[in-house]
């Protein structure tokens, strides 16, 4: 790991001081993002998005921007969770709302956000497999799968707020829940409201702040 | 990563691990296989599954539509913590057999 910095100047230096780039971005490196102390992680090679500085604003927030390739990656929400846990001490309870909120903020970012699918098509089998079938497409296209997309974690006393961020085009909430209870999609905002303590989107949509009180 | 077993009397399969987003192709041969003739309720054991999304949630419902095709109901067995805590959320007791 390098740590970069010292002849930036103002603000930007103070960003720039706690960018950690890492060469490799596994589950395990995830998850320790998160254990250790706040710092803004970027993988190796992302191409910084320019609101990643606004989003990182605060010295108590772990960062971590990734791509949406990387992020695809089963398991990235129980990483960071882990990460979480590691960090400070969360009820069973808590860290399983978190886990749960997170994937699905992080497939909603990816799929919907970065690679710029619609679930639509999800209304059976076939649609469904040719979802799954877009979604490796894009994810070998550069144009999706580089964007880049980001968590923040702020953990207090009383509190741990979760925000993830998207580079797509952001969605309207009225579109984006279930028509009925046997709909095949369209499930995961409702289920981010019922996990977390309180949800706000922000940018349009692009993105998702969740809080968890502990 | 999901597995899994189907019973030997193909009157249903335990489940294990979690069941996401990736797992659509596993799912899709296990949907596939049944439900077998001559079972009226198929039964799927979730005491094993450990984590399951929004995404798996529509795979079970795909289940159900599938079993629903040849005149059968699907039960959700044993599901603990959070899986029990996704299904309560999204009012599956409606939809399934909730054992």
């Amino acid at each position: 790991m390098q740590y970069h910095g010292g002849d930036a100047s103002g603000a930007n230096k103070q960003h720039e001081k706690r960018i950690t780039r890492s060469v490799r971005f596994d589950l395990s490196l995830i998850s320790k993002c998160f254990a250790g102390a706040p710092a803004i992680f970027v993988e190796k090679g992302l191409i910084e998005p320019d609101w990643l500085e606004t989003f990182a604003e605060g010295e108590d927030k772990h960062v971590l921007a990734m791509s949406s390739r990387t992020a695809s990656a089963n398991g990235v929400s129980r990483a960071v969770t882990f990460g979480i846990g590691r960090h400070l001490s969360i009820s069973k309870d808590v860290g399983e709302r978190v886990q749960t909120a997170l994937q699905e903020a992080i497939v909603n970012a990816v799929a919907h956000g970065n690679l710029a699918l619609s679930s639509q098509i999800r209304r059976d089998l076939p649609g469904c497999e040719q979802f799954e079938r877009m979604i490796a497409e894009r994810l070998k296209v550069s144009v999706y799968a580089a964007l880049p997309l980001a968590i923040s974690v702020t953990a207090g006393p009383d509190a741990i707020d979760i925000s993830v961020k998207d580079s797509g085009a952001g969605y309207s909430i009225r579109e984006s829940f279930v028509t009925s209870d046997a709909s095949l999609f369209g499930r995961g905002l409702k289920i981010i409201g019922a996990m977390a303590d309180s949800v706000m989107t922000r940018d349009g949509g692009r993105q998702i702040s969740m809080r968890f009180v502990l | 990563m999901l597995s899994a077993h189907i019973w030997d009397n193909g009157s249903g399969a335990s489940l294990s691990g979690e069941l996401v987003f990736s797992d659509h192709e596993k799912f899709r041969t296990l949907l596939m296989a049944l439900p077998a003739a001559g079972v009226q309720t198929v039964r799927l054991d979730l005491e094993e599954l450990t984590f399951i999304d929004s995404a798996g949630l529509g795979m079970l419902l795909l289940f159900r539509e599938e079993a629903k095709k040849h005149g059968k109901e699907v039960a959700l067995c044993n599901a603990a913590r959070q899986v029990k805590r996704m299904i309560d959320i999204s009012r599956f007791d409606t939809l399934f057999r909730v054992e």
